[in-house]
């Protein structure tokens, strides 16, 4: 079985490190990127098949980078799921404003992380 | 069954009744007696309104996923208990089953499910709320489910009405 690739773009190591940990038993290949300008460019050179998306970054938040990511023609199918801190309310709305698939909310819950991840990418296992 | 009212249609208020707003995640509940506003923003995610129109209370979850599969695992993120759990609180508050009436959101498969052979979670989503509340009686006076956009929801706790739109 092929391996799906997905970016995660979050300029917290932590947090990356936290959903690398989540995602570590799935078939999945991992990029990562810790800034939207970033996360722009490695989703047109890796071409993922879902992309994790934080919300505040330096140099390029994540509404832009979810713009951008929408706007460009080969990588305007790709679900983005937003990461958005829970409390934030506005930004889940705003996230869905700027083209973003689906949202989870921090500080991140594996069972709904996974849930979300598994949805997407089609890999039998909802439950 | 009726679809619900659009946003736009929420009424205008005045300042002295401005409502007080809450806004509920997945794995949330909320019950309530006075009125507030409840707002959430729902994928596949499915959201039960629960109103009982005698008592003037209601309540509403959002749930993730259809079904726990761990037994005894009591997490509102999956229907099964979500749904439960808002009917057990309703009651404990003081609803009466025989007169709560439902509200169904959500449950879109944003990616469509064209190809697949399985339903989406946003199907099973709405499909396990349809098994709970057709178990306790409880009727759906109005939905908005499936299709392939998420949805804003605004639930009035004061009167019992759903508002929502596709985002």
């Amino acid at each position: 079985m092929s391996r799906k690739k997905i970016l995660l773009v979050d300029d917290s190591s932590t947090i990356l490190m936290m959903e690398k940990f989540i995602l570590r038993n799935g078939p999945y290949e991992l990029v990562t990127a810790m800034n939207g300008e970033e996360g722009v460019r490695k989703a047109a050179e890796h071409l993922p098949d879902l992309i994790l998306l934080d919300v505040i970054m330096p140099k390029m938040g994540g509404f832009e980078a979810c713009r951008l990511i929408r706007n460009a023609e080969e990588t305007k199918s790709i679900p983005i799921i937003m990461v958005t801190t829970r409390g934030e309310a506005a930004n889940v709305e705003a996230g869905w404003a700027n083209g973003c698939t689906d949202y989870v909310t921090k500080p991140i819950n594996s069972i709904e992380l996974l849930a979300k991840v598994r949805n997407f990418l089609d890999d039998g296992a909802c439950q | 069954m009726t679809a619900l009212n659009p946003i736009e249609k929420v009424p205008a208020m005045d300042a002295s009744e401005k409502l007080r707003t809450v806004y509920i995640y997945p794995g949330q509940l909320f019950t309530a007696s006075q009125p507030v506003m409840v707002s959430t923003i729902l994928g596949s995610c499915v959201a039960v309104c629960l109103w009982d129109a005698d008592a003037s209370l209601a309540g509403i979850n959002h749930y993730l996923l259809p079904s726990d599969p761990v037994r005894g695992h009591a997490d509102l993120r999956y229907g099964n208990i979500a749904i439960e759990r808002l009917i057990d609180e309703m009651v404990s508050a003081g609803a009466k089953k025989a007169r709560l009436v439902a509200k169904l959101v959500g449950g879109a498969s944003i990616l469509g499910s064209a190809g697949t052979t399985r339903l989406s979670i946003g199907d099973q989503n709405v499909a396990v709320a349809r098994v709970a509340l057709e178990k306790h009686a409880i009727p759906i006076n109005a939905e908005q489910t499936g299709g392939q956009r998420g949805r804003k929801l605004l639930f009035h706790t004061g009167n019992g009405c759903a508002y929502s739109k596709e985002i």
